[in-house]
């Protein structure tokens, strides 16, 4: 965990997010870092703002206040009076985009393109990775979740699970620095959520720095080094997973965790 | 070219000729006679048709762009023309565009008179930015009806705004506006009809001419026929557009990977 420079350093750093929703503040300022290789679980009760933290950080919305620093590289936005709304350019902010990438819980695979298309799609599109080494990637990440054989099928002849790990192989397939799950298991059949945690899991054993939303609190005591339990728009508690898991100090905290476990 | 457009005139003529020495031998009199002219008015209906196609989903491409986009400067005045087009009659439009803006003749309108002193290319115009209306509502709705998600994938993975329309929702919606849109083409070549009152000697205005010769009225059963053939020939063709687009349960897919 002590590469070039960034030892003790954190690689995704969120200071003092805000967000607002019409009159609904959903984030009062939520601060926290991830370093290198490390997995952070946020949990918390449904309406705790966890998505729009995931969505603020890749700036699928936009966060009205704060700052978010990948890698030592702070996101372009520019405060125009009490706002952020406006950014500075937007080329900047999808080459940010582009080193976060983003696993959603409806997979939200491109249903006209085939298994193998979605994941050459953004290295052609966006990296501009010449065809051929991105379809060469692009089987070799199939290979790596267990769809050798689905390459050519569209995204309607997979099962959900399927589905999920394609979309992990496309996020991957953009050379992230930062893997971003929003609920990746919660919209499928529970016989199919293994085979996914699964490949997340080999995913943080080799060292890839991702933030999970998960519903899922086995998976997130095992592969997290820290984990941020979300109440009502702040961080209500954080720890290694140990700590919160255990001996929870918040009464929110206990409750959320005594209505999941 | 101008090769193409002289080997097109040949054709046309061609088969116009075989296809009325053809029919001759089962049809009665009153066809064999009107036939060369019954095929003259239903080739000026297909190359208004097909050109006004065209363009005029050219122009819808544009058009539902401008539509669709966050730039009000741009939304707005789509939104006025899709409204002006389709809330007027076609024949008004017509015969504003000829008969009023035709009156201002040649000192009015100065280098633009050739064009507009001939109904055709009046028509033409006319049948193109009309279509082009409902075309771009159409394709609106296919754009408005892709699952959020679709695009959201592509904003996270970074493609600009341009790649994002023509990679992922332009291929979506086409797919999910094709059907309406099939329907639209007929609706266009039942409403080209319309031409023939702006003197376009189309199908329609042949038929016209054919029946103030004879007074018989069966001349129109004639023409409905010839109708009858084109909308056919138009829905093959666009079911064979329809089937090379095809991809597997795309359709089933939009409604059922709604969360
Ligand atoms: N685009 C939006 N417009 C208005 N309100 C929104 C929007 N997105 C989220 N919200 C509101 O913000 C709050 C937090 O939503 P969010 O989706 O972040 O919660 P969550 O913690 O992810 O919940 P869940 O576990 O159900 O996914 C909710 O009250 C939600 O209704
Ligand atoms: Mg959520």
């Amino acid at each position: 965990m002590t590469t070039n420079g960034t030892a003790g350093q954190d690689y995704l750093s969120v200071t003092d997010i805000h967000k607002d929703f019409g009159g609904l503040e959903v984030l009062k300022g939520i601060t926290f870092g991830a370093r290198q290789h490390e997995v952070v679980s946020l949990i918390g009760a449904s309406g705790s703002g966890k998505s729009t933290l995931l969505r603020c950080i890749n700036l699928l919305e936009i966060p009205d206040r704060g700052e978010i620093a990948v890698d030592g590289k702070k996101l372009p936005l520019s405060p125009s009076g009490r706002s952020h709304r406006h950014i500075t350019n937007q080329r900047d902010v999808r080459l940010f985009r582009a080193s976060l990438a983003m696993v959603f819980q409806n997979f939200n695979l491109w249903a006209h393109m085939t298994i193998r298309q979605n994941v050459m799609e953004g290295p052609v599109q966006v990296l501009k990775v010449p065809k051929a080494e991105a379809a060469e990637q692009a089987e070799a990440l199939l290979a790596r979740v267990g769809l050798s054989d689905k390459l050519d099928a569209y995204p309607a002849h997979l099962s959900g699970g399927q589905q999920q790990r394609a979309a992990i192989a496309r996020a991957l397939a953009m050379q992230p620095k930062i893997l971003l799950f929003d609920e990746p298991t919660s919209a499928l059949d529970p016989e199919l959520v293994g085979e996914v945690l699964a490949v997340m899991r080999d995913l943080a054993t080799e060292g890839r720095t991702m933030v999970v939303v998960t519903h899922e609190m086995g998976f997130a005591r095992e592969v997290s080094e820290n984990v941020i339990f979300l109440h009502q728009g702040r961080i209500g508690e954080q720890g290694p997973p140990e700590q919160i898991f255990q001996s929870p100090k918040t009464d929110a905290c206990r409750k959320f965790l005594a209505s999941v476990l | 070219m101008f090769d193409l457009v002289q080997t097109y005139l040949n054709l046309k003529i061609a088969a116009s000729d075989s296809i009325c020495s053809a029919l001759s031998p089962i049809s009665p009199e009153l066809f064999v006679n009107a036939c060369p002219r019954f095929f003259d008015g239903f080739f000026v209906t297909i190359e208004l048709l097909l050109l006004s196609s065209v363009l005029g989903f050219l122009i819808a491409l544009a058009v539902v762009l401008a539509r669709v986009s966050p730039n009000r400067f741009l939304s707005i005045p789509a939104h006025a023309y899709i409204y002006v087009f389709r809330g007027t009659p076609l024949l008004v439009q017509l015969w504003v565009l000829y008969y009023g803006l035709g009156s201002m003749g040649a000192e009015g309108l100065g280098p633009l008179w050739p064009f507009f002193k001939e109904g055709w290319w009046v028509g033409l115009l006319t049948l193109t930015l009309n279509t082009a209306a409902y075309v771009a509502e159409i394709l609106r709705g296919g754009i408005e009806n892709l699952p959020h998600g679709q695009v959201e994938a592509a904003q996270a993975c970074g493609m600009t705004w341009s790649q994002r329309m023509r990679r992922i929702i332009f291929p979506q919606a086409i797919r999910i506006a094709w059907p309406a849109y099939g329907n639209e083409v007929i609706l266009l070549m039942k409403a080209s009809a319309l031409v023939s009152t702006i003197t376009v000697m189309d199908l329609m205005g042949q038929t016209r001419t054919i029946f103030s010769r004879s007074y018989d009225l069966s001349i129109f059963l004639y023409g409905a026929i010839l109708y009858l053939v084109l909308a056919g020939l138009l829905t093959l063709g666009l079911r064979l557009v329809e089937a090379r687009m095809a991809i597997p349960s795309f359709t089933q897919a939009k409604s059922s990977r709604q969360p």
